[in-house]
């Protein structure tokens, strides 16, 4: 059988199985076929780059045999002729959870206040529900017809599908998208280990925030390896076992923003794993750091439309990063590429899968080469989970996985005609379709019309001229090779509907009269008939808006540099021995102060008239809860030692940016007060632009937070079924772990091989030796006297009472013990451990020598700490100097930090704040902010900052407003919540 | 340091007893004279060197000192030189005496059950013994709109000052408004740990046309004689004819001009509490002749983009604009510091005597309680204080005398009695 046959007939065998599973009896007679074909004249485009032309491609029990240019036409295959036509491999996307079922939460365990402490999964699985390792997507996997098609006509042959479902989500495995039974199907049993942030399903409570989840996966890989070393002889753990097998698979994690790719990395640099990211396409805002984690990243297409902002109010709520990102998404496959980023593609989040290649081709419209794209859509993916040598490219002994298109794949009109799959053809437009577009001269019986074709072939548009203005739409359709076509000639006429072979274009019409005619069509004139489309669309070369570090408003263009400044005739507050010095020069160099006294200068420095304004050091914050990801408690067990704020430093809060206007330079951004034993503390320093470890103050001691009273007693729940519920339990909580800490220690110093290493216990262990320092949230004061008593009894001390309201009933046991205060200056009566606390509070701590700070606690007051210190003054009658170094050398001292910041000394870090006028006023302003010597902010500067925010937007809206005018399609204005934690927030963000 | 502590050892002896019991002060009957003073009138205008005569309960001379009749040797004399008297501030749109512990449940009477609750009185629940009140009154706030919430229509306010036995003598101006929340024309989707983000509420012409169904109904039934009373609707009566405030609570520009629509359609002349985009209407709010309670302005501004201080200087925006406003922060302990709320709008550009105004006479007029509050003038109530320092200002702040009606206050409070008690338990312990 050499002769081409039309390829339309042979898809009516299609549907038979070829290649069927041995092992399945027959029922009837046997008909294997060996699905052995020849595509001949193709231009053909593999996925590494090169293109043959007028090649020949030939495949052979659903793989491809040879490939190449002048390969002979083996005798027993079916020829098929496409010249002119396009080959490509099929694409291959690598998250997915196509034939998987929907995961599905169970309700009702949910009361509130009453939490589920451990998984309630049955058998011999994980303690937590949602480590479901255990998972196989190849035990789960059915093929689902309906959406195989879907993917099918989008060009996809291959998949890796995994259950969306929990933080390690088991394995998946990649399928094929063609039919036929799954022994056949499933291509390869486990493509990669998937884990996310995210709980998925898990009605359990712990873990309740991100940093609860990162804690979890860390000691996960702790508990793989001790169970695998000793664990395992001691108890059987599915969950666990299966844990370690997936180890040696790829790794996928899902994660939610650019910022979480840098949290999940240091995972895998700790436990030594490699991750391939599932991110959300706003790597370009931080290009430069996904590049340094030297990952591979599977992205989304899916780019916002338009917001709709025609109505000038609603528009405000749309923000500007959200506008910005319109205009941007687009531009993301570049930007990796351009930093030399691996990366594919992935349908994951377009709700119209249709939209998969439309959108690549808008990536290759701004600016992505079409040799990367077409990588990223195949042999990328195959790469990233070892099955190159199955799926993603054209190369003999790979999967026959492959399309062929009417033209080059990424020019607009393309069409995918055909998508073979595993040998199997998938046809959504016959081969041979005829090219009809040009003017005909239509004859129906005596009548003659002039009929206009345009369009390409399977997506022709018809219309009879009736006069030079005046056209009559044609409805045509063109199956099996018959035209039809029906139309009303005139507004009084009837309908006349005609067919013939669309080769001829001749046969019998039907006019309204229901009479048969006969009817033909002749083309005009060749020249005038075929409309080429324009080769290469015009380059959409699209100019943005700068994308600023963060990338909110008043974000750094440009990072700001250090500088050497000099600040002439201020009023310095040295906050040491020389107090307050009048018309004083300081020099800062190099990031630190570098001379303070009269008549200084400095080359190179840039000058600041300090005349009539005050310089003081940078204001600290001992008590903040801004720049915090995804949940300010993990409130789901009474200690959680195991999780830390500094694994989820939030870098892009407006916050930090509103604080430096307020002076604040530290800030030691707090764990919640849910529990007796919380979380780690993370202390930064304000450097506004920064990634979250760049934020991070270096080589400062280690913080965690305690707390005490109402909160880790959860009075606010109706219910509560988490021990303590009085505070009395909350001393036993203290006794038990520190208990614990003592003897998992001895274990440990001893070499107990089976000691299982806990993060949580690693943590108290360093709080009772004095390598990590306690902050203690606290009210009344029979707690505050009970932790000291505890602490003393484990022969360590609590480095700081935070809140602290009633710590001037305690001020000289405080004093005994070493801890210091950390108070609000006014608050009081909005609960009931409140009620005696008293704006004296500073005052009295002082006299009894505690060392005494103010916090905020707030991200609204932490921008007017300095009003806070003054109302020491006013309810405390503590001298002004004394109380400026409530917000600025105490806290300082509290944190272990006075050695390099809190006062204007020589050698210390050149984090100044030059005021407007005496700093405790209330009309006080902050007018410049440094930290370590770089200018972070500049009121005047944020005035020019404002306008470029406001043109920015009226530009971004003009450009949204011209889109939607030329028929773009928009979305709903929609803005974002305004989220900042206190104390006390608790609820679930791991979902 | 000895001299201190002999100095609150006396005081103990003297101020403990009497601070437990919060006693109000009496009626004034001795005539008091405060001298050489800087007053700060309320209107925007200032006296250097004044001289103040208070007699029954009434300013009944202000003027310069050297304008003033000689000084009389009877009564009481405050020598006030380098000191400021202001007119007693005024606390709008607060929950003093309604609420004592914000999370114990028993102690909070200000959010009634029902949606739509004209009739409600938040005077009756006034809890004079309550033991914050004296701890704002420290602070120079002396009178106070105890205003109920929740709800589209919590109930009715009215306004209190803030030393008295029981509700009924803290009275001054009884039921005076009714509040009114307006709908928010955007409403948050998701939940608060999977945020939707903020959308178009889609129930808004919904919600706003029950308002508009309730008013018209409330309205109507002024005309005819109702066969059975609805005491919601007689509620409502004073407002349509003006004896009583129509206060609309509403931020978003959107919401805050369909408020302001709906009631001039009714005739009434609403007054405006929250308002925090209200700088994109200032046109709107001028035309309209509209007065305005702005909101807390020690909260961050709404947008990311919003100017960093655009709620510290909303008063300045105002002021430019020619548009009548006050100062106010919601909630009860924090309304101590209302005058530092001022004070910091000074910073933002708001000139001083304009700030003063904004929790005095502007809110005493928006309460209608102007002729005899608000302002040290004659003939008004001698509701005022004595400042040591700048009372805006917590650098310099010391109140050191306050007057209601003429009546000394005890500007002792609970929290400095615990500051004596523990001062004492440390002067113990050094012994």
């Amino acid at each position: 059988m050499k002769k081409p046959i039309l390829v339309s007939l042979i898809l009516l065998l299609s549907l038979i199985n070829a290649f069927a599973q041995e092992t399945f009896p027959t029922n009837g007679i046997l008909d294997s076929r060996e699905g052995h074909y020849v595509f001949t004249n193709a231009i053909i485009h593999k996925a590494d780059g090169t293109v043959i032309k007028n090649g020949n491609l030939v495949i052979k029990k659903g793989k491809i045999e040879r490939i190449g240019a002048k390969i002979p036409i083996p005798k027993n295959a079916v020829e098929i002729n496409v010249e002119g036509k396009h080959i490509y491999p099929s694409f291959v996307d690598i998250y997915s959870n196509y034939g998987l079922p929907e995961p599905k939460r169970k309700e009702g365990n949910n009361r509130s206040g009453i939490q589920q402490m451990v998984s309630s999964k049955e058998g011999a699985y994980s303690w937590n529900e949602a480590l479901k390792s255990e998972t196989k997507a190849h035990e789960l996997f059915k093929s689902n017809d309906k959406a195989a098609k879907e993917f099918r006509s989008v060009g996809f042959g291959s998949l890796n599908v995994h259950l969306i479902d929990g933080i390690s989500r088991g394995s998946s495995c990649i399928v094929s998208l063609g039919s036929g039974k799954a022994h056949e199907l499933i291509l390869k049993k486990e493509g990669a280990h998937h884990l996310s942030f995210s709980k998925g399903t898990s009605t359990q409570a712990y873990p309740g925030s991100l940093m609860g989840g990162i804690a979890l996966l860390r000691q996960t890989y702790l508990d793989g390896l001790w169970y695998d070393n000793h664990g395992k002889k001691e108890q059987l753990n599915l969950s666990l076992e299966a844990w370690n097998k997936l180890q040696s698979l790829p790794q996928i994690f899902a994660v939610g923003n650019k910022l979480e790719v840098l949290r999940a990395e240091k995972i895998a640099k700790e436990h030594g794993k490699k991750y391939i990211y599932k991110s959300t396409g706003d790597e370009y805002q931080r290009v430069d750091l996904l590049k340094a984690t030297n990952a591979s990243f599977i992205i989304p297409l899916n780019f916002p439309k338009a917001y709709d902002l025609e109505d000038p109010l609603d528009a405000q709520l749309v923000a500007l990063e959200d506008l910005k990102h319109w205009e941007i998404a687009a531009k993301n496959a570049f930007y990796l590429n351009e930093a030399d980023i691996n990366f594919t593609f992935t349908t994951s989040g377009l709700k119209d899968k249709s939209q998969y290649l439309p959108s690549i081709r808008k990536c290759i419209k701004n600016g992505l080469p079409e040799d990367v794209a077409l990588k990223a859509m195949t042999s990328t993916p195959a790469k990233l989970l070892n099955v190159q040598d199955q799926v993603g490219e054209l190369k003999s002994g790979l999967y026959a996985n492959f399309i062929i298109t009417s033209d080059e794949l990424f020019e607009e009109g393309t069409k995918i005609l055909h998508n073979w799959v595993q040998g199997k053809p998938f046809v959504f437009q016959a081969l041979s379709e005829i090219d009809l577009s040009g003017d005909y001269d239509l004859k129906i019986n005596k009548s003659s019309y002039s009929l206009i074709i345009s369009g390409k072939p399977g997506n022709h548009e018809m219309k009879i001229a009736v006069n030079d203005s005046t056209n009559v739409k044609v409805k045509h359709s063109i199956k099996d090779e018959i035209l039809t076509l029906s139309f009303k000639p005139h507004e009084e006429n009837e309908i006349i509907r005609l067919s013939g072979p669309s080769k001829s274009l001749k046969g019998k019409a039907i006019l309204g009269d229901g009479s048969w005619v006969n009817w033909s069509a002749v083309k005009k004139d060749m020249s005038f008939a075929v409309e080429k489309v324009q080769k290469k669309p015009a380059s959409e070369e699209e100019v943005h808006g700068p994308i600023t570090y963060p990338f909110l408003p008043y974000g750094w263009t440009e990072k700001p540099k250090i500088n050497t400044f000099i600040f002439k005739n201020a009023t310095v507050w040295t906050n040491e021995e020389d107090g307050i010095l009048e018309n004083t020069d300081v020099i800062i160099k190099d990031g630190k102060i570098s001379s303070i006294g009269e008549n200084l200068s400095a080359a190179g420095a840039i000058e600041i008239d300090a005349t009539g304004k005050h310089l003081t050091s940078g204001i600290i914050d001992e008590h903040s809860h801004i720049a915090i990801s995804r949940g300010v408690n993990e409130c789901t067990q009474s200690s959680t030692a195991e999780v830390s704020i500094a694994h989820v430093v939030n870098s892009e809060d407006v916050n930090i940016y509103r604080q430096l206007s307020g002076g604040v330079t530290v800030a030691q951004l707090l764990h919640g007060s849910c529990n007796p034993i919380g979380g780690q503390a993370a202390l930064i320093k304000l450097r506004w632009g920064s990634s979250p470890e760049e934020m991070l103050y270096k080589n400062a001691d280690g913080f965690i937070k305690f707390a005490l009273g109402e909160n880790v007693k959860k009075s606010r729940s109706s219910r509560n079924n988490r021990f303590p519920d009085t505070r009395m339990g909350v001393e036993q909580v203290y006794v038990d772990h520190f208990t614990r800490a003592r003897d998992y220690e001895k274990r440990k110093l001893a070499g107990d091989k089976t000691l299982r290493p806990d993060l949580e216990m690693e943590t108290i262990v360093d709080i009772l030796n004095a390598k990590r320092f306690v902050t203690c949230h606290s009210y009344v004061q029979s707690e505050i006297n009970m932790l000291m008593h505890v602490a003393d009894d484990f022969d360590f001390k609590i480095n700081t009472f935070t809140h602290i309201l009633e710590g001037y009933k305690v001020a000289d046991k405080m004093f005994d013990h070493g801890a210091g205060g950390s108070s609000f200056s006014d608050w009081w009566a909005y609960k009931y451990e409140v009620i005696d606390a008293i704006p004296q509070n500073g005052e009295i701590m002082t006299e009894q020598g505690v060392t005494v700070a103010f916090n905020s606690d707030d991200a609204e007051m932490a921008r007017r700490l300095n009003q806070e210190a003054a109302k020491a003054v006013m309810y405390g009658d503590i001298p002004e100097e004394e109380a400026w170094k409530f917000v600025t050398l105490n806290p300082a001292k509290l944190l272990h930090i006075d050695d390099k910041v809190g006062s204007i000394k020589v050698g210390k870090d050149g984090d100044l704040v030059l005021w407007s006028e005496h700093p405790m006023s209330v009309y006080a302003k902050a007018e410049m902010t440094f930290i370590d010597g770089i200018k972070y902010f500049d009121r005047k500067e944020d005035l020019k900052l404002r306008e470029e925010i406001r043109k920015e937007r009226a530009r971004l809206v003009q450009k949204t407003l011209a889109a939607k005018a030329s028929g773009a399609s928009t979305q709903k204005v929609k803005g974002k919540w305004r989220k900042h934690y206190h104390c006390d927030d608790n609820q679930d963000e791991m979902r | 340091m000895n001299l201190k502590y002999t100095f609150t050892f006396l005081l103990i002896l003297l101020i403990s007893t009497a601070y437990t019991q919060q006693t109000p002060a009496a009626a004034q009957t001795e005539q008091i004279s405060i001298v050489g003073a800087k007053a700060h009138i309320g209107n925007g205008d200032v006296i250097e060197n004044a001289f103040i005569l208070i007699k029954n309960g009434k300013i009944s001379f202000i003027g310069k000192a050297e304008d003033a009749p000689s000084i009389p040797d009877v009564g009481r004399t405050i020598i006030a030189n380098g000191k400021d008297v202001y007119p007693g501030f005024i606390a709008l749109n607060s929950s003093l005496g309604l609420t004592e512990i914000g999370a114990v449940r028993a102690t909070r009477d200000v959010d009634e059950i029902g949606n739509f609750n004209p009739s409600i009185r938040s005077l009756i629940a006034f809890n004079t013994d309550s033991k914050v009140i004296p701890t704002v009154r420290s602070n120079g706030i002396l009178l106070a709109q105890i205003v109920p919430q929740g709800g589209r229509m919590p109930g009715q306010s009215s306004v209190v000052q803030l030393d008295a036995w029981n509700w009924e003598d803290a009275a001054i101006n009884t039921d005076e408004g009714i509040h009114l929340h307006w709908p928010r024309p955007y409403q948050r989707s998701g939940w608060w740990a999977e945020p939707g983000g903020i959308k178009a509420n889609e129930k808004y012409k919904t919600q706003v046309d029950e308002i508009k169904a309730f008013f018209d109904e409330a309205k109507a039934y002024s005309r005819v004689l109702p066969s059975s009373k609805n005491l919601k609707f007689e509620a409502m009566q004073e407002v349509f004819s003006g004896t009583k405030n129509l206060y609309i609570h509403a931020n978003y520009a959107k919401s805050i001009m369909s408020a302001v629509l709906f009631a001039k359609d009714l005739g009434i002349n609403p007054i405006l509490i929250g308002t925090e985009d209200c700088w994109l209407i200032t046109d709107f709010l001028k035309e309209n002749e509209v007065k305005v309670i702005l909101g807390a302005a020690h909260d961050l501004p709404n947008r990311k983009e919003d100017d960093i201080d655009i709620t510290y200087k909303l008063p300045k925006i105002l002021h430019t604009a020619g548009i009548p406003f006050a100062i106010s922060r919601d909630g009860y302990y924090d309304q101590r510091n209302l005058p530092f709320q001022a004070g910091h709008a000074v910073g933002f550009g708001l000139p001083y005597e304009a700030a003063i105004r904004a929790i005095t006479l502007n809110a005493a007029e928006i309460l209608g309680i102007e002729n005899n509050y608000g302002s040290l003038e004659e003939g008004k109530s001698a509701t005022l204080f004595i400042c040591e320092g700048d009372v805006l200002d917590m650098r310099s702040s010391k109140v050191t005398h306050a007057f209601i009606d003429g009546r000394k206050i005890d500007l002792d409070n609970k929290q400095k009695a615990l500051y004596r008690k523990f001062t004492e338990k440390y002067k113990q312990s050094k012994k």
